[in-house]
């Protein structure tokens, strides 16, 4: 089963069946949205890709995220890089869930929420919907570094 | 023990005389021995922990906590949901021990409820006044965090729900502090993390 088609109740098993509690600890509590009000897009483009599908219909999950135009994600990443100081709790735990469950989305992140943010938001935007999109279509919801690509 | 539960029991050493009867025999290669060997030790572990008193709400882990309530996803959405810290950066610190870390029970790689064990009384009340000050900002997060109480103890859902969401609370709820206290102590002291009607009604 993809990713994509998973509920996070069950990645969370996948990653406690591979004793990987540290890294369910860091995913299950980047699944709430971000406290500070935001705009729209932020929680569908950095919370949604990490509930998968949904086992609740009223929350957003990462069929949401598939329909987000290029111009909403990137609208959602230049408001986190603008707000960054109020989101780096929520983003931190966001990148520390991407740890264990795809690399690349979580050093993309860290460069989002560093003192200094990239210029090229619009690109880091297209990444982070490429690298996502690539978990989504896994079978294994731990990276294994280009072993199940 | 009802008969019920001791016929559970018996059928549990029955699989674990099973399990090493296969395990000891010599033509069971040595890949299936092995995960005989884990199977044995797991029902061992069982049969062992089988009358042991239940751990108190205050002894559980976030897993344990989680394991509980994992037939009811609602209510473990809930749970994991409130898990986090809250975002915002005034206050978060004293909210976060006060209201995130009992929550969490035991955890070994984050804040848990020993944090908020180690706040005095006075602290926690200081604390009330300081979330009760950025309520506005806390919001969200404290909408799951009565969430959370709403299914776990409801007394306590209402108390945090009237002190910080209702705007019912006039001036520092600093009696607010103190009723937080009692109340959690007491879902600590159960032993249902979704506390029943026999657990509220326990002598203390």
């Amino acid at each position: 089963m993809k990713n994509r088609d998973k509920e996070w109740k069950h990645i969370v098993e996948e990653l406690l069946g591979a004793g990987r509690e540290v890294a369910a600890w860091d995913y299950v509590t980047a699944l709430r949205g971000p406290d500070v009000p935001c705009k729209w897009p932020v929680k569908t483009v950095f919370t949604g890709p990490l509930r998968c599908k949904s086992m609740h219909q009223v929350v957003q999950n990462a069929a949401d995220f598939e329909w987000l135009s290029p111009e909403s994600m990137t609208e959602a990443f230049k408001f986190a890089c603008e707000h960054r100081r109020k989101l780096l709790h929520y983003l931190a735990h966001v990148e520390s869930a991407w740890r264990t469950l795809h690399r690349k989305v979580s050093f993309l992140l860290r460069g989002v929420i560093s003192f200094i943010p990239p210029e090229d938001l619009e690109v880091h935007a297209r990444e982070y919907k490429k690298l996502v999109d690539e978990w989504l279509d896994r079978e294994n919801a731990i990276d294994t570094g280009g072993q199940d690509d | 023990m009802s008969r019920e539960v001791n016929w559970l029991k018996c059928r549990l050493a029955g699989a674990k005389t099973a399990v090493e009867a296969a395990r000891t025999n010599e033509q069971v290669n040595l890949f299936v021995r092995q995960a005989l060997e884990a199977a044995e030790s797991g029902l061992a572990a069982a049969l062992l922990r089988w009358d042991a008193e239940p751990l108190t709400n205050g002894e559980k882990s976030w897993r344990e906590i989680m394991m509980e309530i994992s037939r009811k996803p609602s209510v473990l959405w809930y749970y994991i949901t409130a898990l986090r810290g809250p975002d915002p950066v005034d206050c978060s610190c004293t909210a976060k021990a006060v209201f995130t870390c009992p929550l969490r029970g035991r955890c070994a790689h984050a804040l848990d409820k020993e944090e908020f064990h180690t706040l005095s009384p006075e602290e926690i009340k200081e604390g009330f006044a300081a979330v009760y000050e950025h309520r506005h900002k806390l919001r969200h997060y404290l909408q799951h965090l009565v969430a959370v109480w709403e299914v776990f103890y409801l007394p306590l859902a209402e108390l945090l729900a009237n002190t910080f969401l209702r705007s019912e609370c006039k001036g520092v709820p600093r009696e607010a502090a103190k009723q937080y206290i009692e109340l959690l102590n007491e879902w600590m002291r159960g032993k249902h993390v979704v506390m029943e009607e026999e657990d509220h009604e326990k002598p203390r």
